[in-house]
């Protein structure tokens, strides 16, 4: 029984948990080969503690699996297919997903995946080190980077990854498409819905070339054909275009949830209707047509046809519009508003700062001219953590700490979870701001020992600031397990509706029992009725009350 | 649709395949190509209108492939350039 | 504005348009490179055209017998449905029968998937269609046996739609690998 129940499940809770579980503990391992490189970076050629010696292949083995790890295993298992599988179907008032199987096999093809990739660890010659991005010739033909099965192994989860990725995509828009309580119009949907939704589009869109890719990839590997290869008439130029032709809509996958997350967290606790609904929803559905064309920006340097450069520093520059129009609707969301500076908000404003640094560093390295400079250094590396850092963490904290009392029943502590809101958010800048320095006195990435270049010894010191900055932001973490496991039993007891919100998913008991709801919603009202004139007791209405 | 209207449909593609086979044959091999393809297109036109019943769908049906096939064209275009010149190789 | 699209259907749809991406993109990969080498056209001769053709022929009749028993079984009648899909799983072993015959013919001839890129494209679109064949087979085969316990129009119209996918996909392999690929038939 408690098999079928918790195990094999096939209801949207318990899967958007198990995504949500396995994205945490993936975090940890992400970290710990954080921790293993940087402190590798930070004090060359020391043992580092709890680890060892690193060699320059364990060095290259563990930067390729943190990126691998951190972006397909953490960011997005826990944006899209843990908030969304457990938030979509309470938001719109569905019972659960429109596919329910096919949502439980989607969840263990991810966790095949999973097993598949931690094996690699395991296997001789150790996990793909051939970079995250899996760059041909080098990652093509096992002879170049020394790595036999940890190569195949990377290639064969990814590819299952995306599959179940494409599972619960499906899944998403179907559900989105047929489910709607009466009443529920695309436009009272709340924007995380629209945000996963325009997220799984994207996604399912743009992985289609990278998995054939994958496949060429894999033959080269273990068929010696040639795909990729320039003796066999191949190219490895074409690898790089598939790769970031999904790569950079990627981004947005991973960043429309997050944005999505946060609209929700800012309105409850600034207590305002959503400033600009429309235009960012619209913002966002251009931002998600213009993401696939602007991906040869991560190729300036690669020896693709320079006439190529021109047209997509400009189309990377215009996609900052939309993207424009949307922090506008944040900051014109919180204006005027009555903050209450909540767990959950403290993390949604953090994740909003934070991304407009990465957003606005991005615009340098979108130029062709500036990128010649800036690529592959750690202006780069600090570039796309502030973006992906907040997205994924900052906002998945918000969330969790938002809906915990919804999954369980219970608060978490609030008190803790400010000292990690605070703790995270500034142990992450000390770690990063330094590297956009270090990345623009010319450091490149993936350089396993910074003490055999002289002209880098000057800003050693930058290294080690940047790894304490690291550790303390890992250990900082230990109080949110704590917080999280411990608040399971002694939080104190959730009502319904613990911050007063306006959304469906607030009106079922805490946690929502198999069906969601007692009785089906009907929808009367948009999401974000807040600060409503006239009312004695509350400021607000659920979207199931009458006009 | 009635049973004999589906059978015509059939005949139809294999009249096309036939066709397609003989251009095959055709000396004129730029002509012959993209009439070829165009027989492509045209087969499996056929198959995913009446077959696949895109017909009676609504229209976003059509727009779920339409975008697909417009990915796949801008990916295309866009790579000639690299992988087709092959600039400074 | 509710969808009048059954959720099974959409569903599909939505599989279809994913598959799409990744079909298409190898035949954009294929083309590309096709278009830098035109030295294939030696190589693509030595495609087996004749049983090319005739796997199209079988696949196009297959994708015939499928709507049948899908028109069939909508109309009532289980039994001629479940004749017609039994066609249909038969032509697809044909398929795959024909085409495990090239295969075997092609690597004893010494054209392996390693010998140039054209062959390295043939194997892995050919392979990757099969590969959709036999789960194509795998699905009508469970169809098939449920269809004399129960009527289920929409288990039908579901795997047809794929099937029908996976016929496209050939329209498209067939003239890519055997036709203009050799500049001219033997
Ligand atoms: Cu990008």
């Amino acid at each position: 029984m408690a098999l079928r129940k918790y195990i094999f499940s096939v209801d949207h809770k318990i899967v958007g948990m198990q995504y949500l579980c396995t994205g945490l503990v993936m975090a940890f391992v992400g970290g710990y080969l954080a921790y293993v490189f940087r402190h590798q970076l930070a004090w060359p050629n020391e043992p580092v503690p709890l680890f060892g010696m690193v060699g320059p292949d364990q060095y290259n083995a563990s930067v390729t699996m943190h990126g691998t790890i951190m972006v397909f295993w953490v960011a997005m298992p826990i944006l899209l297919s843990g908030f969304g599988n457990y938030l979509l179907p309470l938001m719109i008032g569905a019972p659960d997903m429109a596919f329910p199987r096919l949502n439980m096999m989607s969840f263990w093809t991810f966790f095949l995946s999973t097993l598949l990739l931690m094996s690699s660890f395991l296997v001789p010659g150790g996990a793909a080190s051939g970079g995250w991005t899996s760059y041909p010739p080098l990652a093509a033909s096992p002879g170049l980077s020394g790595v036999e099965w940890g190569g195949h192994l990377w290639i064969l989860a990814v590819a299952l990854e995306f599959a179940s990725m494409l599972m619960g995509g499906i899944n998403f828009l179907t559900t989105t498409l047929t489910m709607r309580a009466p009443g529920m119009t695309l436009f009272r949907m709340p924007i995380l819905v629209w945000m996963l939704n325009i997220a799984s589009l994207v996604f399912m869109f743009s992985v289609g070339p990278l998995i054939a890719g994958a496949f060429m990839l894999l033959a080269d590997r273990l068929f010696q054909t040639g795909f990729f290869l320039p003796q066999s008439g191949g190219d490895p130029l074409l690898f790089q275009h598939l790769f970031w032709f999904f790569g950079h809509p990627e981004v947005y996958v991973l960043l429309f949830p997050a944005l999505g997350i946060i609209a929700e967290v800012m309105t409850v606790f600034a207590r305002k209707p959503f400033f600009g609904y429309r235009p960012l929803i619209y913002a966002s559905l251009i931002a998600s047509v213009l993401s696939f064309l602007v991906w040869a920006h991560h190729q300036f340097i690669s020896g693709m046809d320079p006439r190529l450069a021109a047209p997509f520093s400009i189309t990377t520059i215009i996609i900052s519009v939309p993207f424009a129009v949307a922090i506008f609707s944040y900051i014109a969301t919180l204006w005027g508003g009555s903050i209450e500076l909540k767990t959950p908000m403290i993390f949604a404003l953090g994740m909003l700062a934070e991304f407009l640094v990465g957003g606005v560093t991005g615009i340098f390295n979108g130029s062709a001219a500036a990128d010649i400079y800036l690529h592959d250094t750690y202006f780069v590396v600090a570039h796309f953590h502030y973006t992906l850092f907040p997205v994924t963490f900052l906002a998945g904290f918000a969330g969790i700490y938002f809906w915990y009392p919804k999954w369980f029943g219970r608060l978490m502590n609030e008190t803790w979870g400010k000292i990690h809101a605070v703790l995270t958010i500034i142990s992450f800048n000390v770690t990063f701001l330094p590297l956009f320095a270090i990345g623009l006195v010319g450091h490149q990435r993936r350089i396993f020992d910074p003490s055999l270049f002289d002209y880098l010894q000057p800003f050693q010191h930058l290294h080690v600031i940047s790894t304490w900055g690291f550790i303390i932001l890992f250990l900082s973490q230990i109080i949110f397990v704590v917080n999280f496991i411990a608040s399971l039993c002694y939080g104190p007891i959730a009502t319904r509706n613990p911050w007063s919100a306006a959304t469906l998913e607030w009106l079922a008991p805490s946690p929502p029992g198999h069906g969601n709801f007692e009785e089906p919603p009907v929808v009367h009202r948009g999401p974000y009725d807040y600060s409503l004139p006239g009312l004695t007791g509350k400021d607000w209405k659920n979207q199931t009350e009458a006009v | 649709m009635t049973k004999q209207s589906l059978i015509n449909i059939w005949l139809g593609l294999l009249l096309l395949l036939g066709l397609s086979l003989l251009l095959g044959s055709w000396g004129h091999v730029v002509l012959a190509t993209s009439l070829i393809f165009t027989i492509a297109l045209l087969k499996a036109g056929l198959v995913v209108y009446y077959y696949m019943g895109l017909k009676w769908e609504p229209k976003y049906i059509a727009l779920i492939i339409l975008s697909g096939i417009l990915c796949l064209i801008l990916l295309y275009f866009a790579l000639v350039p690299d992988i087709v010149y092959r600039y400074g190789g | 504005m509710k969808s009048s699209v059954p959720i099974w259907r959409l569903g599909i749809w939505w599989f279809l348009g994913s598959e799409i991406v990744v079909f298409g993109g190898l035949i954009v990969c294929y083309l590309l490179y096709r278009f830098h080498h035109p030295e294939w056209a030696s190589e693509a001769a030595h495609t087996l055209t004749w049983v090319g053709a005739v796997n199209t022929v079988v696949l196009l009749t297959s994708s015939l017998t499928m709507i049948l028993a899908h028109h069939e079984v909508e109309h009532g009648n289980a039994r001629s449905g479940a004749t017609y899909l039994g066609l249909t799983i038969l032509a697809g072993i044909i398929f795959l029968l024909l085409k495990s015959y090239e295969y075997h013919h092609e690597i004893t001839e010494g054209f392996l998937p390693s010998r140039s890129l054209f062959w390295s494209f043939y194997f892995l679109m050919t392979a990757l269609h099969g590969l959709h064949i036999v789960g194509g087979l795998v699905a009508n085969v469970v169809v098939w046996s449920g269809l004399k316990r129960r009527f289920a129009t929409h288990r039908i119209e579901s795997v047809g739609l794929y099937w029908h996918f996976v016929d496209v996909v050939w329209i498209f392999l067939f003239p890519l690998l055997y036709l203009s690929a050799s500049g001219g038939m033997r």
